[in-house]
């Protein structure tokens, strides 16, 4: 036993935390305490005692909760339907409703106002069928389609943790409701709603994480008056450069995402215990072919629905009122711009391609040995700690950046403007779904397994090389795919540590859609489709991946 | 603990020494003394939680020990690596490596062992035939049989040829039948074989067939070890003999007397020889156990005053096996004993009273 080896990659991932992570946000909070003084509550009795915080801050738990409940209402009959039918083109429909998710908040914008926009697809349709002389549909700009736009974003993650519960649920414990005289609804009420209720918790708590700092869709789509604590900090910081309250606004939000994240850690864990790996029926026996096919049909609709602002961005991107159009396409790979921000479309597509890479070649060993530090333990402090691994999910990409920027700002560390800041972000952003995705299988792993395999005459990082790797193997190119992902879509922290030099596709299509004129327009939606279509490669991966649908984080 | 384990005139093979291992305040090994001779078939039983799982671990170099030696013929294993010790394991469960097919998994210690891709070959293609499995390696673990899963696992820890095989409650998660017919199976091939084996139960049955001597283990210590048939006849005490299936076990106060012994028990009073008793617990606390083959039904009308009878009322009846096994009320206890199905069912009808006649020299006094 090598107790020395496997405790020093146990603690890498604390090492790394402390450094890029931790160290950041103490820097944050001396900053923030500069600004009370000499009591350290003083800051946030300030911002407590100010209407105009206050405000933002209910704006932000309240469109939250509104978020959360609007996608489980959405998210959870579709999640139904993807749990008891088999259908083809299952795992394509359920791989395309991750796009959004990875999607940078600026495509979705512009998926709205392609879809919802004054001349945009559903308005220029209505308009024309009704012969209306205002487009119909008005809606930019205001609280409405923040909320609507969440629910495009978080229906995945709704239907994928839940439809996984479903699927895993014992078929024998409904039949046996059922024997014992419980109708169809007492049944789902009284059996399978109870079973299901910690994955649907979980999956609440995390799209209400990501709505609570939400940050690019308020900033864009919300208008001005509606802003949430993320946007507060990023206008703050950028703009009016007040640093100590930023980071008071900072420190706050992630001591509420803190408790957040730990109570995930905990709703996790007794999910997999209370649910496991049970035996399942394949499909609902369905004599009742009418009732399967509404219920296929109404899903796939409503999967139409949600991706409906992606869809009207490639038609917008390919379609114009004079039928087919590929120059804004064709304009990306031509250096017609000259303007004082331009950077080369080319230039941002191999930056955003070469900081995926590297985000998954970092975030990949972090996740893993993270999942390693957290998942053979059984002690009571299991749960914060997974909630502090977990943290830099909940902390969001511009306090990060802005931790970045207040810390490693001197010689020899001084990162600014380096490309190292930016996949630093980036892989503090995507370890943590690595670490979700490997976590539970993990730990429903044999630990005799190993065992065995140390008996048979296996060293241990033989023990690892030849029987955790390859049973993780799966989660790993999910993984992989996934950082990729998210990387390629990252947008908070790309703005706020940005450099000409360091620019990537979000960027730039938000340095094209701040422009005038039709031809900046053009060049967005173009590099947006792109952008998807790299996403939707990457999601492309996972599916064929999924030989069990055993990964879920 | 009952050193009687010196026996047999063979050569020491494996020998545990005083091993000790706590966690937290609970001990989990407690002292812990056996000599185990190359090729002989050792059992350890005991309920679930007195560390045998732990003790095998131990063994086996994946549990560090607080206390005491483990060495392999005079060579102590200490600092030696699990990898190193060439040692089998066959785990709780039969986990087999689920991204392997057989063959890989067979093949798994061969390759460690870096052994030549002709050997491996052969070697794979040997155990499955000697498994029953010739011509399926090329089969997905997922799809294969319980039984035929333990067979793989059997093969996979025998192919390295191991010095010593340690088996977790392999049958555990079959059902009975298949049970049964598998360790008749896993014996015959140990034997074949002629590899050493630790077999860990807590199926005295499984236990007695399978081994050549049987550890009766409780609360992290061995209180008996023996032959299948002197545990049998001989268990030490009322824990061992409840474990081992006895139903009839009730406590007893021991009073001498100058050519017998009295023992007060709560279904009646028993005069036995004094040769019947322990010298240990003279004159104290102890356990009566009264085996089936000692209680004989009086028919009613043949009573003899001669003979010592109890009478109990039926309370329950069950036909299994070709025996009745009856419950009889007995004063404030519960009397079971199981009598051939030719018996007179009138006489066994529930509510009847019953008259038994309990042979005072087949009944066993044992420690407490």
């Amino acid at each position: 036993m090598k107790p020395t080896l496997s405790g020093a990659v146990k603690a890498l991932p604390f090492a790394f935390l402390s450094v890029l992570f931790a160290y950041p946000l103490i820097m944050i909070l001396v900053k923030s305490l500069t600004h009370g003084g000499s009591n350290p509550i003083e800051p946030f009795g300030i911002l407590l005692s100010d209407s105009f915080y206050l405000q933002r801050i209910w704006f932000t738990f309240w469109q939250a909760a509104v978020s959360t409940i609007l996608t489980l209402a959405v998210g959870l009959p579709s999640a139904f339907v993807f749990a008891k039918y088999q259908f083809p083109g299952k795992r394509l429909l359920l791989s395309l409703t991750t796009i959004p998710f990875v999607m940078p908040p600026i495509v979705m914008a512009l998926g709205f106002i392609a879809l919802i926009g004054p001349s945009g697809v559903l308005n220029a349709f209505l308009s024309s069928t009704f012969e209306l002389e205002r487009p119909p549909i008005g809606i930019l700009n205001t609280v409405a389609v923040v909320l609507i736009a969440h629910v495009v974003y978080e229906f995945t993650i709704v239907v994928r943790i839940v439809s996984t519960a479903w699927e895993r649920l014992d078929y024998r414990l409904q039949e046996s409701a059922r024997v014992l005289g419980a109708g169809p609804w007492a049944t789902f009420r009284l059996v399978t709603l109870p079973l299901l209720f910690p994955s649907i918790i979980a999956a609440a708590t995390l799209v209400f994480m990501f709505t609570f700092t939400s940050f690019g869709v308020v900033l864009i789509l919300g208008g001005s008056q509606n802003s949430t604590i993320e946007v507060t900090i990023y206008t703050l910081t950028a703009q009016l450069f007040q640093l100590p309250l930023a980071a008071t606004l900072a420190i706050f939000q992630t001591l509420m995402t803190f408790l957040i994240m730990t109570s995930y850690a905990w709703l996790q864990e007794t999910k997999i215990v209370q649910i496991g790996f049970q035996p399942h029926q394949k499909e609902e026996r369905s004599n009742e072919e009418k009732r399967r096919r509404l219920f296929l049909g109404s899903n796939m609709i409503l999967v139409l629905i949600i991706l409906s602002p992606m869809l009207a961005l490639i038609a917008k991107t390919f379609i114009d009122e004079n039928g087919l159009n590929f120059t804004y396409i064709m304009s990306i790979f031509s250096n017609t711009q000259n303007s004082f921000f331009f950077v080369s479309p080319l230039k941002a597509i191999m930056n955003s391609v070469i900081f995926a890479i590297a985000t998954v070649t970092l975030s990949i060993p972090l996740g893993l040995a993270s999942a390693y530090a957290i998942g053979q333990r059984r002690v009571w402090w299991k749960n914060p700690l997974d909630g502090l691994l977990m943290l830099p999910l909940g902390v969001s990409a511009v306090t990060l950046s802005f931790g970045f920027l207040v810390t490693f700002n001197r010689a020899p560390f001084d990162l600014r403007g380096t490309w190292a800041i930016i996949v630093l972000a980036h892989v503090l952003i995507a370890y943590p779904f690595i670490l979700r995705i490997l976590l539970p299988a993990l730990r429903a792993m044999n630990p005799a397994l190993r065992d065995t395999a140390r008996v048979l005459g296996a060293s241990p990082a033989q023990v690892f090389r030849k029987i955790d790797l390859p049973i993780l193997s799966g989660g790993l190119v999910i993984g992989a795919s996934f950082a990729f992902a998210i990387s390629l879509g990252e947008f908070g922290a790309s703005l706020l540590l940005n450099r000409p030099e360091l620019t990537t596709i979000p960027v730039v299509i938000f340095r094209f859609f701040g422009q005038p004129g039709q031809e900046n327009l053009g060049q967005a939606l173009a590099m947006s489709t792109l952008l998807m279509g790299m996403c939707a490669i990457s999601f492309f991966v996972i599916e064929r991946t999924r030989g069990e649908d055993r990964w879920t984080f | 603990m009952t050193p009687d384990d010196r026996d047999q005139n063979l050569e020491p093979f494996l020998e545990i020494t005083n091993i000790s291992k706590r966690y937290g305040d609970k001990t989990a090994v407690d002292q812990v003394n056996i000599h185990i001779h190359r090729g002989e078939i050792i059992s350890l039983l005991g309920p679930s939680g007195c560390g045998k799982s732990t003790l095998l671990k131990i063994i086996a170099g994946l549990e560090e020990f607080d206390s005491g030696t483990v060495s392999l013929t005079n060579q102590s294993l200490e600092g030696v690596a699990p990898e190193d010790r060439n040692f089998g394991l066959m785990p709780q469960d039969l986990v087999l490596f689920p991204h392997l097919n057989v063959w890989d998994n067979i093949a798994f210690g061969l390759r460690m062992q870096r052994q030549s891709q002709i050997n491996i070959q052969s070697r794979v293609n040997d155990l499955l035939t000697l498994v029953g499995l010739p011509d399926q390696g090329e089969r997905n673990v997922q799809e294969l049989s319980g039984g035929e899963q333990q067979r793989v696992a059997l093969a996979r820890s025998l192919a390295p040829e191991p010095k010593l095989l340690m088996l977790d409650e392999p049958m555990g998660a079959l059902d009975r039948r298949l049970r049964e017919d598998l360790y008749l199976h896993v014996k015959a091939i140990l034997k074949e074989v002629g590899v050493t084996a630790i077999y860990v139960t807590h199926d005295h049955d499984e236990a007695f067939a399978v081994s050549d001597r049987a550890v009766v283990m409780q609360n992290g210590k061995f209180i008996q070890i023996g032959t299948p048939e002197k545990l049998y006849t001989t268990p030490s005490n009322a824990f061992i003999a409840n474990f081992l299936g006895f139903r009839n076990i009730f406590p007893a106060t021991i009073t001498s007397q100058p050519h017998s012994s009295n023992l007060k028990t709560p279904i009646g009073i028993f005069e036995v020889a004094p040769n019947q008793v322990p010298r240990a617990f003279e004159e104290n606390e102890a356990t009566l156990l009264v085996p089936n083959q000692s209680i004989t039904i009086q028919n009613a009308d043949k009573l003899t005053t001669a003979t010592k009878t109890i009478s109990g009322v039926i309370e329950s009846k069950i036909f299994q096996q070709g025996y009745y096994r009856i419950q009889v009320k007995v004063r404030t206890e519960t009397l079971h004993l199981s009598v051939p199905m030719t018996t007179d069912s009138v006489q066994l009808a529930l509510g009847n009273t019953l008259n038994l006649e309990i042979d005072p020299t087949k009944i066993m006094v044992l420690a407490k």
